[in-house]
Formats: structure tokens, C-alpha cells, sequence
């Protein structure tokens, strides 16, 4: 069998080359598309493992600061956690991520990056060096180690050209001193360094442990002990590695989900385009199938060897897609590495793993959509009589007319329903079914129904317009394309679900864009903002220098300032933004997106209370009015545990879906003191200033000269370039939602080509008969080009009522439930316009290729039909 | 339970047992090659001051407060005890780059035991942590506080060794091991200087320590095995050595005697191995009923039994030997002083300490227990006391004891 699917194979692909290439390159796309995009989550995945990695071997639970900040667990932390009952172990940690290790001496080696740890061996085996350290070989100086010396991987100790005991220099931050190699240890490349915990955080320049990782007793509960741990230490939770991966993977699920959702989308486009490739290719040999059933092959072997001949098509597409995805991943990976690091504080990414699953997972998936796409063709033609196959033409026998009739009902029927069940969602964005798999399900439904829906439109076109095709060979071919459901319908269907993808995803995009810029332009009051915003997101944000602060208050032109302080906190697992701002500045409520009334919010601010973000509003499930336990913050004596404050406004905010919250700078400088010093300026470190120029004041000359005198790590921008940059960083995330959509229009449209195509082989011995009676080789291509239009205009009718639909279901469910942004609706007209105008120009173009067929086939063609 | 980092389960074995050979090195050895020039070494003629001496001596290296003895409960069950407390420096001066509270010169550790002499059950409990804040200090004279050290995980009291009004109180607990030292020591007798006026010499190279010892201790208090707490009264022994290092390199543990005879007589001894098993270096005290120290380098110690421990225990350790399990020692005549033969044995066979599955710290098994005394030769006394071997399951050097 394997062989005759071979040979048929080969037969096939010298027979008509395009028969293969086509369908191996739609499924190779649609498989590039899945593989990009599980290579960036699973990318995006281990980015947050790389943060969650643990230092303690076995450790059970991590205990962390609800701050986020680089040494905020106090170090009186460690020797609680030690005492309480159900602890085995208890290890502190200071994470030094970008240690540079230089050697010393005049012909050095260049220095290494090197992620060092700050550990304790001191209280036992509960830390680990890393790995292969041999005892009988002498490869460490414990003396040196505890007197300040760096363990390092014997890789890096090589490239630095470094033995035992030799010096280096280390260098964290503007921080370094030297140090003698005290160990050397045979961790992989990726292994970190190690120094002792009193060196590391005499190298941070400040006390405090970034966790400690706990090892429980055999059969304590681990949340009990979770428990006594935050109820002894103030401000810390612990949790277990487990649940920590899980809140990671939570906070941006849903960008993983939107990927996966859109990749999924080619590849079904791609499976309708198998299905008219298989469709063509058992037009092309249908008397060599009935020649097999006539000599004795069964209906099964029939339907087995079609099948291998399809999966070989997923096979090689697969092939194909795995080069072709990782390099389409490679090449968004900045976008989606950006992503990730500004939105969700991870990690960045910084490479890809083609792992041997996900290759399997394409291979597979590949396959799986190649036989869906061709099971029903495959089986329609396997199961016709060898006399029905072996007939005269070149047209597939029609299935009877009752098959006919419930094949075209059954799926129109199910496409209404579909459609009906999205449309109750949409409307109805807090039903049932609306949240029915976070609003996927309903998403899921729009796109499925419409494309069930096609043979059922063609059907009622035909109804309303008739099918005789009066008139040009063009609307000939309009009516040759209603009367014939069968070979309009899979392309028609294809070209409708990308349509619909095009159309919900831009007017998405579309409102999404505008919201933020209204957004951004109501909010955006000062005239230039000046902060620390780096390249390491915004957990990395080191303050501003108090003397900058003390330069921009004094500049001549500046009349009033607001210093922003940012802090980023746990809250329910998630980062939250805490930012300290200056309540009392004229205008300070414009600087918000109030969702209610904004009267009294300031006043309500500055007697202690809370702003907080519409996400951060909707998670928590809090309005104007509750109040807010502020997590990690220390409350006034003589009350004990964390500080609470009455929410006074909720705000719009689209720069962070884990939420924010505003505080008083006063008063959050009492809450959560920084122990950093902040110099003169008051209320502690400083990471952003707004300023408020003088009337008159040249904003553009004042801003740049301030990016030219300031240092440059720091973002200098007046309030337009601010909103420019915005935008820009809003059109980059989106890129790749934009990528894949086009590329689920190339498939589909790929697909309708080769549709059209067969149809014009199909009708080859029709076409000569025309052509015998006098139509010109024009007449006879056009009317192919008017079936391409045909369906270009049902799929754009389809699509886009499916589309419209999914909008819906996007901005009034899906945002609002999986990012708690709320959003305009927004049609971007002149876009969707102009998509149109596309997808009919390309119907048409598909139909091209048809009509250059058709225009060839000459009189000739009718003697080999007969 | 889970496991955060399967990789760095390989790699914690040797890195686990880097801690336990250089504490334990520190410790015990402090062998050649260690740089502690910038450490006090023992010194000869030391001016001994009490009861300042019983504090501890920043400047050394290594000290030891070494606490043994037998307990009888109102109940009538005896329980051995042991509590030790070692004190190990690991920066000779401090650097100012440390700015750190975990900046620290010295590490602290912590050794106890309670054994039901009757029933065998024995449990051993140790910790060590770094000295500092909310994790061990030594205290200064003439604070009652000698010397603290947070307990093991999940504990949530400290051990601790304090002397006031002329009495030592030690304090041990582990909430896990359901073992705990609530004791009185007061000594009965004034202190005995080994060696020289207490100037120990260990190896012919100069290896010393500061050595004396508070015999025939009365003891009272509670110690509880089980999770059952016994109170009673006792005898208890204390060792007290420091300096900066005493092992010559090729000497690989010893064998320590500490015997009360009912004769009113103690008696000290030790003797280095090296690795082959060959005696390296031996010395010894006998402290007569009248309080006078006689030195009694000249003893024969000959190995009558022998304990291996079971094969799930050291199943690792390649080179072990068997524990001794029974001794013939006979101190020679000297002016008017008799000779006199003594057999020891232990009152349990396995009083090894050995780290348990769920303590941390370096896993460095050595015997240390309870031994009775019995008159080897007529005229000769019986007697109690402690015995300690080391280096049997693994020599006692730094290579050996993995690599740090």
C-alpha cells in the first residue's frame, strides 16, 4: 500500500506539480504557524522558568517579598522562616543577574556576564554549588570562598582564562572589587556562579535577600507552614514552585492563547485548501482509481492508500514548516520577547529551543489537518463504483441528489446555529455564553459557523439571482459558480473564516488603537516626562539620581513638577505597578481616564486613598468606595500587618494589564519606605518626573536640551513623542497578530486558486465544447475569473458578517474579561474598505489561474473526452 | 515534596558535604596549608583567668565546649547526654566590602544528643549556622551568655550555653527530632590543664591547643528522648580546647578517653592515628582524688572488640573501618603511683552520630558515647565515662571530607 501511495504520489506530482506544491505549501505555512508561535510561548514559558529557577535542591517553598524590588525580604526573614515548626531548611538568596567577571592582567580575556547567587553553605547541604564538584581533586578554596572568592563553572573559569585562587575582578552595577576563584564547579554553559551571601549583597551595595527557599519536614502541609511564614513575617508569602509557575503562566495566558488561537486558524484554512487540492488531484485520476477497483482493490485499500498520500503531503509540509517556523519565530522573537518583558516583568527571552516535541507537535499536527482536509473527499471517492469512476470525462461523479440535499442543508443548519450561539455572546457579554471558555468558545463558534455557511449562501444567492448567468462570460461563469455549490463551496469556505479573521482581528486592532490614543491624549498632560523606564522593564527601574531631580525642578522654564515613584508589588500572584504621584498639582486629575466622575478623587487621594486601574479593579472584583489591603506595605503602629486604603477612583489604563495602583508619594513613602537614599529630594526615590512648562515655553527646545544634558540611560520625552512611542510599541506587539492574519489569507487564497483550477480541468471538455461553438480564449478564461469574484464577494459577505461578529466578541468580551481592559468599538472603515477591495481583487486573481487553463483548452480537448 | 531543580540535586551531594569537611576540618584539623597564621595559635604558658576562659577567644580559630555525662531519672532510667558547641573562624579580619548583617568571622555549631542507655534509642541533633544576628553569638564576659545558636529548622528555640552563679546551663532542642537538653552543670572540682599547664601538643610539628577539662561535674535538669521528658540528677564531664589548628597532615582522627574512676581518680587520654592505623601521637591526664594532674604519656591501648556499623549505614563509605568496641588500657607505675589496668566498653554499641534524612548540616559520622569501666587487673578501679572516635567511617582530613 505504502508503495502504490507512493507511486501514486510521484504520478500525481508529474502530472501537475502545482497539485502538490500548493497543498504542501499551505499545510507547510499553516505548520510554521503553529510551530512559530508554541517555539515563542514555549520561549515566553521558559523565560518565567528562568525566573522562577530555584537554587535549593528539593526546595518546597520560596518565600518572597509582596514587593518587588531587588533585596526586599528583610534579612530578619531568614532567621524567622527558620524557626517555624514544619521548616527542614532554610536557604536565603541574593540573585546578582548581571555580574560581569573580568580577569586580571595585562594580555586578559574578555570579561563574562554571569548570573552569581548569593548563598549560604554555612547552615548546611541546603544550597547547591551546581554541579560535578569533585572532592578529590582539589578544585575549591573553601577559605577563599568564605572570605569573599566566586565560584564559577569551569567554563566560564576557561574562557576567562582563570585557575583556582587566581584573581578576578567583579563587577555588579557600578559596583566591583576583585576576588580569588575559590571554587570551580562543572555546571553545563548555563550555569550560574556563586559567592557567599554576605559578599553578594556587600557587592549589591544593600542588605536584604531577593527569597528563601524552604525545605518542609517529610508530611507537614506545605500551606499550613505558608501560613505561619506570612503570619510571622510581615510583607512576604510563600508559595510553593508549583503554584509560582502556575501564576506565571496565568499572567499572560491569554497572549499565549491569542497566538495559538490564530496559528490553529491557518492551519483550518490550510485543511480546506488540502481538501480542494484532493479534490483536484482525484479529478486528475479518477479512471486510474476505478481501474484499481475494477481489478480488485477494495473500497478500504482504496481509502488507505488515498489517505498515505495525504499524509505524505503533511509529512513533507511539516518539513517544510519547521525551517519555515523557526525562522518566522526567530525573526518576531524580538517583538514577543519585548512583550513579554515590558507587560509581564519576566525575564527576557533569549533564544529559541527547537525541542524534538514541539518538531513532533508540527509533524502532527500537520498530518492531523492534511487527512482532515481531505477525509470526506477521500471517502466520497472511495466509495463510487468502479463502472461511476471509470466513466467518460473529467468530472468526479455527483454524489445523489438526496446525499446533495442533506450535504448542503446539515452544514448550513449547523453554521446558523453556530453563528446564532456567537451572536447571543455578543450581545449578551456577561451570559452564559459568552463566558463559555473565556469568550473563545463563542469566538470559535462565529468562525466555524461561518465557515459551514458558504454552500448554504450559494444556495440562497441562486434562489434571489437565479443561475442561468446571462450576459458576459464573466457573470456566466457568476452563475455556472451558484449552480455548482460542490466545487465552490471548500474555497468559499476558506476564503470566509480568513476573511472573518481579517476583518475581527483589524477592527480590533483598530479599536483597540484608537481607545489608546484617546487614551493617551487625555492623559498625557505634562508637557515633558523625563524616567528611568530602561531596557530591563520596568522591575529593573533604578531611580533617578536626586541631583537630576534637583537640575530638572530648577530648570527656568519648568512651573511645576510631579514626581512619580514606581514600585512594583505582588497582589493575588500578579505584579502590580504602585506609583507614588503629587495629588495637589492644578490639574492633577486630568492626568486619569476616570470611569465615573472624577470630582474629589484628588482631595480623596491626598486623605489617604487609593486609585486603581480598571484591570486591577476588575480582578479583584472592587469599585470606587471598598477598600484595598496594599500589600507589602507596613502599616502606622500601633497597627500591625499591611496598610488599607478606600479606593477614591478607578481608572482607565491600557500600559498594563496587571493593574496599577496611585498613592500619595507622602504617604507611600511612609507605607513602603525605601531605605534607599533619596538625598533631598522628599518622600523618597524618585523614578519618573513630569514637567509642567510656562506658558510660552518652547516644549521641543526644552526637551531636547534636556536629553542632551541629562544622562543618557535616562527617557526624555515631550508629551506627543511619548504618545508616538506608545503607539509604536502598540503596532509592534501587534505585528504578529497582523503576520499571521495575512498569512491566513495567502492560504485560503491559495487555496481558491487551485479550486478554481480544478474546476477549469473538470470543465475542460465543456470549455472546448464553448470554444468549438466560437468563444473566444477571453470568454473562456473569464468566466473562471468571474467565479474567483463570486466567492471573493461571498466570503466577503460571510467573512465579514462573521467578522463583524467576532469584533464584537473580542472588544465587549474577551478584553474586558482576560486583559479588564474595556475598549471603544471602533471600525476602521477605510481599512476594512480596502481589505475588501483586496480579498476581491485576489478571489479574482485566484481565478487567474483557472482562466489561463481554461483559455488554452482548445476544441482538441473535447475528442480526448469522448 | 517537590523537587524545584532536578539538576541541582546532583550537584548538592558534594556541595553538602564541601560545608561538612571544611567545618569539620576547621574544627578538628585545621591542618597544614589552611592559612591560619592570621589565627592565635595555643600558646605556651597561657594566663589562665576564671571564669573568663570558659568565653570565647575571638582570636582562635578553633574552641570547643564539649559537654558529656549520664543522667538517672526520678524513674529510674539513665539517660548519656552530649552537648558540644564549636566555635570555627572563617575570616581572620574582616572586609569591609562585606557590608552585610551575614558578614561574619566565625561559624558556629552545634552537637546533641540524648541515649536511653536501657532501651538503645539514641537520637543526635545538630546545627550550624554563621555567627550572626538571629542566627548565634558568643557572648562576652562577664554576660551570662557564653555562647548561642539558633536551633535546628523548625525550632523554634535557641541552644545555648550560659555559666551563672558558678553554674553551666545548657539549653538544647529539636522540635523534629523530639529531643531536648534542659541541664544543670556545676563543677565539683577545679579545672584540670592537659599537656603543659594546658598547652596541648597534638603533632610533632606544633600542632597545640589550649586544653582543660571540668571532671566529675554534678548535673541535673531534663532531657527529653521521644517526646518524653525525664528529670533526675548526674554526673557530666566538660572539655574545653582552642587554638588554631592542632592535626599534622597525616594524622587522621583519634581516639579520646574521658573516665571517671571510682577511686576518685579521672583520666584523660587521647591518642592520633594516622592513615594507615599506626599511632602518631598520645598523650594523656590522670587527675588524682586530690586534685593533682599527673601526665600520663606512657599508656598502652590495645583494641579488644571491635563494631562495624550496619552496611545500610555506611554503604558509602568504601574505607571504613571498624569502630573499636573495647579497650585494655594500662596506665604504667610512676614514683608512688601504682599501675593500674582499666577495660572499657561502650554501654551501647552504636552511639554513633550520624546525620539524620531530615537534618541539615555536614554529614561527618563519629562515635561519641557512653562507656563503662571495669577493673582490668586486681587493685585496679571501675568506673563511667565517655569515649570518642574518629575518622573510622572516613578519615578525618579535608580531601577526604569532599573536596573543600
Amino acid at each position: 500500500m505504502i508503495r502504490l501511495a507512493l507511486h501514486g504520489s510521484w504520478r500525481r506530482f508529474r502530472a501537475s506539480p502545482a497539485l502538490t506544491v500548493l497543498p504542501v505549501t499551505a499545510i507547510g505555512l499553516g505548520a510554521a504557524a503553529v510551530l512559530s508561535v508554541q517555539l515563542l510561548n514555549r520561549a515566553a514559558l521558559a523565560s518565567l522558568d528562568a525566573s522562577l529557577e530555584a537554587v535549593s535542591p528539593g526546595a518546597d517553598l520560596r518565600v518572597e517579598s509582596l514587593v518587588v524590588a531587588p533585596g526586599a525580604v528583610p534579612d530578619s526573614a531568614w532567621p524567622a522562616v527558620l524557626r517555624v515548626p514544619g521548616v527542614a531548611a532554610a536557604a536565603p538568596v541574593v540573585r546578582l543577574p548581571e555580574v560581569v567577571v573580568a580577569p586580571l592582567g595585562p594580555e586578559a580575556a574578555p570579561a563574562v556576564p554571569l548570573l552569581v547567587w548569593g548563598v549560604d553553605l554555612i547552615s548546611g547541604r541546603f544550597a547547591s554549588l551546581g554541579d560535578g564538584e569533585d572532592g578529590a581533586g582539589g578544585h575549591a578554596a573553601p577559605d577563599a570562598f568564605f572570605a569573599g572568592g566566586l565560584a564559577l563553572p569551569r567554563s566560564v573559569a576557561d574562557a576567562l582564562g582563570a585557575r583556582l585562587l587566581d584573581p578576578v575582578r567583579v563587577v555588579s552595577g557600578d559596583r566591583g572589587r576583585e576576588a580569588v576563584v575559590a571554587a570551580l564547579t562543572d555546571a553545563d554553559g548555563g550555569g550560574a556562579g556563586f559567592m557567599d551571601i554576605a559578599f553578594a549583597q556587600g557587592l549589591r551595595g544593600r542588605s536584604g535577600l531577593d527569597r528563601i527557599e524552604v525545605r518542609l519536614r517529610e508530611g507537614v502541609d506545605p500551606d499550613v507552614v505558608a501560613a505561619a511564614i506570612a503570619a510571622r513575617v510581615p510583607g512576604v508569602r510563600a508559595i510553593s514552585g508549583a503554584t509560582l509557575r502556575e501564576e506565571g503562566a496565568d499572567l499572560f495566558a491569554a497572549f499565549r492563547l491569542n497566538l495559538t488561537a490564530l496559528s490553529a486558524v491557518s492551519l483550518l484554512v490550510a485543511a480546506f485548501l488540502v481538501s480542494a487540492s484532493v479534490r483536484a488531484m482525484l479529478v486528475l485520476r479518477r479512471r486510474e482509481i476505478g481501474l484499481y477497483r475494477a481489478l480488485g482493490a477494495s473500497r478500504e485499500g482504496v481509502f488507505r492508500a488515498l489517505l498515505l498520500e495525504v499524509a505524505l503531503i503533511g509529512l513533507v509540509g511539516a518539513a517544510a514548516g519547521i525551517p519555515l517556523g523557526f525562522l518566522g519565530a526567530s525573526a518576531a522573537l524580538d517583538q514577543v520577547a519585548a512583550t513579554v518583558t515590558n507587560f509581564y516583568l519576566l525575564e527576557r527571552i533569549e533564544s529559541l529551543r527547537l525541542t524534538p516535541e514541539v518538531a513532533a507537535l508540527a509533524i502532527l499536527v500537520a498530518v492531523g489537518a492534511a487527512l482532515l482536509g481531505a477525509l470526506g473527499e477521500v471517502f466520497a471517492a472511495s466509495g463510487r463504483a468502479p463502472a461511476e469512476l471509470l466513466r467518460p470525462g473529467r468530472r468526479m461523479p455527483a454524489p445523489s441528489a438526496r446525499a446533495t440535499r442533506w450535504r448542503r442543508l446539515i452544514p448550513g443548519v449547523a453554521g446558523g446555529g453556530l453563528l446564532l450561539f456567537a451572536g447571543a455572546a455578543a450581545l449578551h457579554p456577561e451570559g452564559d455564553a459568552a463566558l463559555l471558555g473565556g469568550g473563545f468558545a463563542a469566538g470559535a463558534a462565529a468562525l466555524v459557523g461561518a465557515a459551514l455557511l458558504p454552500r448554504a449562501g450559494l444556495a440562497l444567492a441562486r434562489r434571489a439571482v437565479g443561475s442561468r448567468g446571462r450576459g458576459t462570460a464573466f457573470f456566466r461563469g457568476v452563475g455556472a459558480a451558484l449552480r455548482e455549490p460542490g466545487s465552490t463551496g471548500a474555497p468559499a469556505a476558506a476564503l470566509t473564516v480568513a476573511v472573518a479573521i481579517l476583518v475581527g482581528v483589524a477592527a480590533l486592532v483598530g479599536s483597540f488603537r484608537e481607545t489608546l490614543d484617546a487614551w493617551l491624549r487625555q492623559t498625557l498632560v505634562a508637557d515633558i516626562y523625563v524616567s528611568s523606564f530602561g531596557a530591563r522593564g520596568p522591575s529593573r527601574r533604578e531611580p533617578l539620581d536626586p541631583a537630576t531631580v534637583d537640575a530638572l525642578l530648577s530648570a527656568p522654564e519648568v512651573m511645576n513638577a510631579d514626581l512619580l515613584r514606581a514600585l512594583p508589588v505582588r497582589m493575588e500572584g500578579r505584579p502590580v505597578q504602585v506609583f507614588g504621584i503629587r495629588p495637589a498639582l492644578p490639574r492633577a486629575a486630568e492626568r486619569f481616564a476616570f470611569l465615573d466622575k472624577p470630582e474629589g478623587t484628588m482631595d480623596g487621594l491626598a486623605a489617604g486613598g487609593v486609585l486603581i486601574s480598571e484591570p486591577l479593579a476588575r480582578r479583584l472584583g472592587l469599585a470606587r468606595g471598598d477598600l484595598l489591603d496594599l500589600p507589602g506595605s507596613r502599616a502606622p503602629p500601633p497597627a500591625a500587618g499591611p496598610a488599607r486604603a478606600p479606593i477614591v477612583g478607578v481608572f482607565r489604563d491600557y500600559g498594563n494589564e496587571a493593574g496599577s495602583l496611585f498613592l500619595d508619594r507622602a504617604r507611600m513613602a511612609r507605607l513602603y519606605p525605601s531605605g534607599v537614599e533619596a538625598g533631598g529630594v522628599p518622600d523618597g526615590p524618585v523614578h519618573g518626573v513630569a514637567l509642567y512648562l510656562r506658558p510660552g515655553a518652547d516644549v521641543a527646545a526644552v526637551s531636547a536640551r534636556l536629553a542632551r544634558e541629562l544622562p543618557a540611560t535616562l527617557g526624555v520625552a515631550d508629551n506627543e513623542r511619548l504618545r508616538r512611542r506608545a503607539l509604536r510599541v502598540f503596532d509592534q506587539t501587534m505585528a504578529v497578530t497582523g503576520l499571521l492574519e495575512v498569512l491566513a489569507l495567502a492560504i485560503a487564497v491559495l487555496g481558491l486558486a487551485l479550486s478554481l483550477w480544478t474546476l477549469a480541468r473538470e470543465r475542460a471538455a465543456e470549455t472546448a465544447l464553448l470554444r468549438a461553438l466560437g468563444e473566444s480564449r477571453f470568454e473562456a478564461g473569464a468566466g473562471f475569473v468571474g467565479r474567483g469574484a463570486l466567492i471573493g464577494a461571498l466570503a466577503l459577505v460571510l467573512g465579514g458578517g462573521a467578522g463583524a461578529l467576532l469584533t464584537l466578541l473580542l472588544v465587549r468580551v474577551v478584553n474586558p474579561l482576560w486583559f479588564g481592559w474595556s475598549l471603544e468599538l471602533h471600525w476602521p472603515l477605510a481599512s476594512l474598505a480596502g481589505d475588501g477591495v483586496v480579498v476581491l481583487v485576489v478571489g479574482m486573481a485566484a481565478g487567474l489561474v483557472a482562466a489561463r487553463l481554461a483559455s488554452r483548452t482548445g476544441a482538441s480537448a473535447l475528442v480526448a473526452e469522448v | 515534596m517537590g523537587a524545584a531543580c532536578p539538576d541541582c540535586r546532583r550537584g548538592f551531594l558534594l556541595a553538602g558535604f564541601a560545608l561538612g569537611g571544611f567545618l569539620l576540618c576547621g574544627v578538628f584539623a585545621a591542618r597544614a596549608g589552611q592559612p591560619a597564621r592570621e589565627w592565635q595559635p595555643a600558646v605556651r604558658d597561657y594566663p589562665w583567668s576564671f571564669p573568663r576562659d570558659h568565653w570565647a577567644h575571638d582570636r582562635s580559630r578553633t574552641e570547643w565546649w564539649y559537654f558529656v555525662g549520664v543522667l538517672e531519672t526520678r524513674h529510674g532510667r539513665e539517660l548519656a547526654w552530649q552537648f558540644t558547641l564549636f566555635r570555627t573562624g572563617l575570616i581572620a579580619t574582616p572586609t569591609p566590602e562585606a557590608a552585610s548583617p551575614w558578614a561574619a568571622r566565625h561559624a558556629l555549631m552545634g552537637h546533641a544528643v540524648v541515649a536511653d542507655l536501657d532501651s538503645g534509642e539514641r537520637v543526635f541533633s545538630q546545627v550550624v549556622h554563621r555567627e550572626a544576628p538571629g542566627l548565634g553569638a558568643a557572648g562576652r564576659f562577664p554576660e551570662p551568655e557564653i555562647l548561642a545558636v539558633a536551633g535546628p529548622a523548625g525550632t523554634a528555640s535557641d541552644w545555648s550555653l550560659r555559666l551563672e552563679d558558678g553554674t553551666f546551663r545548657l539549653r538544647a532542642a529539636d522540635r523534629g527530632a523530639e529531643m531536648a537538653i534542659r541541664l544543670t552543670l556545676t563543677p565539683t572540682r577545679p579545672p584540670v590543664f592537659h599537656g603543659e599547664a594546658g598547652y596541648s601538643e597534638k603533632s610533632p610539628g606544633g600542632g597545640a591547643s589550649n586544653y582543660y577539662s571540668l571532671t566529675r561535674m554534678e548535673a541535673a535538669g531534663e532531657l527529653t528522648l521521644g517526646g518524653v521528658t525525664g528529670t533526675g540528677r548526674g554526673w557530666g564531664w566538660m572539655d574545653r580546647e582552642f587554638g588554631a589548628g592542632w592535626l599534622a597532615p597525616d594524622q587522621t582522627g583519634w581516639d579520646w578517653f574521658a573516665l571517671s574512676l571510682d577511686d576518685g581518680r579521672d583520666l584523660m587520654l587521647y591518642l592520633l592515628r594516622r592513615e594507615d592505623g599506626s599511632l602518631s601521637h598520645a598523650d594523656g591526664t590522670l587527675l588524682e582524688a586530690d586534685h593533682t594532674a599527673l601526665r600520663v604519656p606512657g599508656a598502652r591501648v590495645e583494641v579488644t572488640d571491635t563494631w562495624t556499623p550496619p552496611r545500610r549505614i555506611a554503604r558509602n563509605d568504601e574505607a571504613a573501618r571498624p569502630y573499636p568496641a573495647g579497650w585494655r588500657i594500662e596506665i604504667p607505675a610512676a614514683g608512688a603511683r601504682h599501675s593500674m589496668v582499666l577495660q572499657v566498653r561502650p554501654l551501647l554499641a552504636d552511639q554513633e552520630n550520624r546525620r539524620g534524612p531530615d537534618q541539615t548540616g555536614p554529614d561527618i559520622p563519629y562515635w561519641e558515647g557512653a562507656v563503662e569501666v571495669l577493673p582490668g587487673s586486681p587493685g585496679s578501679p571501675a568506673g563511667v565515662g565517655f569515649v570518642e572516635l574518629t575518622g573510622y567511617r572516613r578519615p578525618m582530613t579535608l580531601r577526604a571530607l569532599g573536596g573543600w
